[in-house]
């Protein structure tokens, strides 16, 4: 049911991949610093003003003026054309350099990862090798066996990096190739060229984007380091590189030489590392974090609990997110009684869901919350945080529809039973063991001490849901919050589940909250029923009397949808 | 009826050697035209294993599989495009199984059009009838799959299966992440579509309340083997193998009276059953722990 409350869970589609990068400022600043360098340079036959080569000495030497923007060199040369010029023979090895690393990463990245078997051991077994060998001296060597030829350098450099993006690529394939759409295209007889080039590959363009941005950077690097050390563009003309070669010869007596070269690199270099994150951070998914933070209202002194109410009284709980018109919970009222069961029943959207996380104090950061949750005496809409913490697992517990939620992978049952014990009451380590097997024992549990010793992904769906239950019950707890605790399990888990849950009633007298779609979970282990839709009730009622007769057209819409293994009597 | 899929001993295995496990084990049954068969198990029982084996997404080991006589198994690419057309399917997420960065009218005119060769324009109108057919407006086409809500995207995900009118469409859980009402319009909607064209559903689920209602055959799995096999009515009314009667057991009524009184008899059933010797004092519910404990 919850898989399917929010239509936003799914991948970037294809416009909103570049609509989202538009929106990241520093993605948009870096793209135009890299569009004005590119054009600046590219069309500098035109725009620079002066003659790259034009040597006159009278001017050598001088600071930024009217006539030379950058002022000029050791020779009188204008630093700014010469800048426009030297950035040609850079834009094009970076340009070379990222076409071979493109091309070979994504066509090898997409077989390996889609055709896997013998061709993805072969592809990952030369991408071990490339990246495994020692870039800088392959590059030197060819640079001296082509004869200065920086094509040849570039080209290199592309392949020896190609390796980092072949993984990027690869593992990105195997995750989207297993997307149900991609298995649909397969069945629908479409071959694997098309499946690779349209159902796969655009879901792909923001890693590929982060990976040729962080990488441009460094080809960027090692093109302008190969002027630097007099192995690219021989002078006079110019080059990046060698101009900050011709500067830190005479950083001594003229130190601004080294100013508008060295920046123009790291100008580029930056820009480019600027767009990876960017693109990085437009992909990043917000989280909506479920916090404990209170929502904005001040308590009234005024605001008392009623008198004689039950253990949890809910008045008039209005929550919406942002948009008063459309609240998720519209002025509800709920009461619940010591050691009764009471199902909140509704579809997807209806608030069940809302209503239960906000008995436990826990709204999203995005909600705004009126109206009053009565519990022990507090108000658990103003609650503080500590008063929160008081009333949480000692007073109302919760146990979520996926189990394994509850439990952190990376502990052990018995480590996570223990904390949720100790928490809760002052006792010591050999204490909270023996209360925690007699938890696990509480849930039906047959063997506790062994399982203490288990991790989560050791326990079948049934098996993680008692431990779930035994956590929620570690601090003793008059209400229980169950939302949709059957759901993900088996329909013969479910019902041990369920008289699980029914004899915990019997046992410890506590009250229970399921939130469930399903009615004949209800009818199965609830006292009464609480109908909702649209943030609203419809209907309350026992449920003997609702299924008798529901009273509401929606209940008897409801009631109509579900299909019955049994033939019933109306 | 003549069978319009048949299954024969088909088998499923991972590995070699000593780390082979069997996860489907000579399970044959048939489909007739204009029927649907369903396939019920608990997760584990191979139900979704054979419809990805039908569909040739998983290899089979052995066995025979055939679609009107012509063979299923260890197709090619180019062969299995020859089927296409009368094979579908319909997938459990409806939210995975349709290519986020298409519009649904690229999604829906992509079969007809590299599949059947058949023009833009023509695509476009079959596929502006094809949505019309599933209840969605035709203005549908232009927008992209996270525009629209689960029931709405299986209505979508329906309608690329039945754009090629295949004979047989695979449906696995296509009504499972769908609140109730949902799944009531869909399930309409499937019959009625079955009604016009006579196409026959492999219809994969684990909910026996919706096979009862909805499906005309059931083959109860367990394990990757057959267990029981026969019409639905007649199974879910009067299971006859133990593991059957324990899954009709535990499906829960939406009924509290009829609810209590089955869960009653179950629990008689089972103390009468494992009326266990003086020596292990078992309840039913620590032996069901037993069993959980064991199948872990």
């Amino acid at each position: 049911m919850t898989a399917i409350s929010s239509p936003s869970e799914t991948g970037v589609t294809r416009r909103g991949f570049l609509h989202a990068l538009l929106h990241e400022p520093l993605a948009v600043v870096s793209l135009a610093v890299l569009a004005i360098v590119v054009s600046a340079c590219l069309l500098s036959p035109w725009l620079a003003p002066y003659d790259p080569l034009a040597q006159s000495l009278a001017d050598a030497r001088q600071l930024p003026s009217a006539a030379h923007w950058l002022g000029t060199d050791n020779l009188g040369r204008d630093v700014l054309s010469r800048l426009m010029y030297g950035g040609v023979p850079s834009i094009a090895g970076v340009g070379l350099c990222i076409a071979v690393f493109l091309v070979l990463g994504v066509v090898l990245g997409l077989l390996a990862g889609y055709l896997g078997g013998a061709v993805d051991r072969v592809i990952s077994f030369v991408v071990e090798i490339l990246m495994s060998v020692p870039s800088i001296i392959i590059v030197l060597a060819v640079v001296s066996l082509f004869s200065r030829s920086l094509n040849a350098t570039m080209i290199t450099l592309g392949v020896l990096g190609s390796g980092g993006l072949i993984r990027v690529v690869r593992a990105a394939t195997l995750k989207v190739s297993k997307d149900l759409y991609v298995d649909a295209a397969r069945v629908s007889g479409l071959g694997g060229l098309r499946i690779l080039f349209r159902h796969i590959l655009p879901r792909l363009s923001g890693p590929i984007v982060i990976q040729v941005a962080l990488f441009a950077g460094v080809a960027l690097g090692v093109q302008t380091g190969l002027g630097f050390l007099g192995l690219g563009t021989p002078p006079p003309n110019p080059s990046w590189g060698g101009m900050v070669g011709e500067a830190s010869l005479l950083v001594q007596v003229f130190p601004w030489l080294l100013v508008p070269s060295g920046g123009i690199i790291a100008l580029c270099t930056i820009a480019f590392a600027l767009l990876g994150d960017a693109t990085r951070d437009s992909f990043a998914t917000r989280v909506r974090r479920s916090s404990g933070r209170v929502p904005k209202r001040r308590p009234d002194s005024a605001d008392v609990p009623p008198p004689g109410a039950g253990l949890l009284t809910v008045e008039q709980l209005t929550v919406h997110f942002g948009d008063p018109e459309r609240p998720a919970v519209d002025r509800l009222d709920l009461t619940i009684d010591k050691g009764e069961i009471v199902g909140l029943v509704g579809e997807s959207g209806s608030g069940k869901t809302v209503t239960a996380l906000a008995c436990l104090g826990l709204f999203a950061s995005t909600a705004h919350a009126s109206g009053h949750i009565w519990f022990g005496g507090h108000d658990v809409v103003t609650a503080r945080y500590r008063e929160l913490e008081e009333i949480r697992g000692a007073g109302v517990a919760y146990v979520s529809q996926e189990p394994m939620v509850a439990l952190d992978p990376s502990f052990t049952v018995g480590t996570v039973l223990r904390e949720a014990i100790r928490a809760n009451r002052r006792v010591g380590r050999t204490e909270a063991k023996r209360i925690a097997i007699e938890l696990l024992e509480q849930v039906r549990i047959t063997e506790p001490s062994s399982l203490l010793r288990r991790y989560p992904h050791e326990l079948s769906g049934g098996m993680a849901q008692r431990v779930a239950i035994a956590i929620a019950l570690a601090g003793n707890p008059s209400l229980l919050i169950a939302d949709e605790p059957t759901t993900s399990l088996d329909v013969t888990v479910q019902a041990r589940i369920l008289e699980l849950l029914r004899t915990i009633r019997q046992e410890r007298g506590m009250a229970i909250i399921l939130v469930t779609h399903d009615l004949g979970v209800v009818a199965d282990i609830c006292d009464r029923a609480v109908v909702m839709r649209g943030g609203a009730v419809v209907e309350r009622a026992d449920v003997e009397e609702l299924y008798a007769h529901p009273a509401h057209e929606y209940t008897r819409e409801l009631l109509r949808a579900t299909p019955s293994i049994a033939e019933r009597a109306a | 009826m003549s069978a319009l899929l048949t299954v024969d001993r088909l088998q499923v295995g991972y590995g070699r050697g000593r780390r082979h496990r069997t996860v489907i084990s000579d399970v044959s049954f048939e489909v007739a035209e204009g029927e649907t068969v369903a396939l019920v198990g608990e997760s584990g029982s191979g139900k979704t294993t054979i419809g990805r084996a039908i569909l040739g997404l998983t290899p089979a080991s052995g066995g025979r599989v055939e679609l009107d006589g012509r063979n299923l198994l260890g197709l090619r690419a180019a062969e299995r495009r020859r089927i296409a057309a009368d094979l579908q399917v319909i997938f459990q997420d409806p939210y995975g199984s349709l290519n986020p960065s298409l519009t649904i009218g690229e999604i829906l005119t992509e079969p007809l059009r590299i599949q059947q060769r058949r023009g833009r324009a023509e695509s476009q109108r079959i596929v502006d009838e094809l949505l019309e057919r599933v209840g969605m407006p035709a203005s549908a086409s232009y927008r992209y799959p996270a525009q629209f809500s689960g029931g709405q995207r299986q209505r979508i995900a329906i309608a690329r299966a039945v754009s090629v009118a295949p004979r047989l469409i695979v449906c696995d859980e296509p009504t499972s992440a769908l609140d109730v009402s949902t799944q009531a319009k869909v399930l309409r909607l499937l019959a009625e579509l079955q009604q016009r064209t006579k196409v026959g559903y492999l219809f994969i689920t684990h909910d026996l309340a919706v096979v009862r209602e909805f499906a005309d055959r059931v083959i109860v799995l367990r394990h990757g083997e057959l267990v029981e096999e026969g019409p639905a009515r007649a199974v879910c009314d009067a299971p006859q193998h133990p593991y059957t009667r324990s899954l009709v057991a535990a499906a829960p009524v939406p009924d509290p009276v009829l609810q209590r009184a089955r869960r009653e008899e179950l629990a008689r059933a089972t103390a009468e059953e494992f009326d266990a010797p003086a020596s292990v004092p078992v309840s039913s519910r620590d032996l069901d722990v037993v069993i959980e404990e064991q199948s872990l």
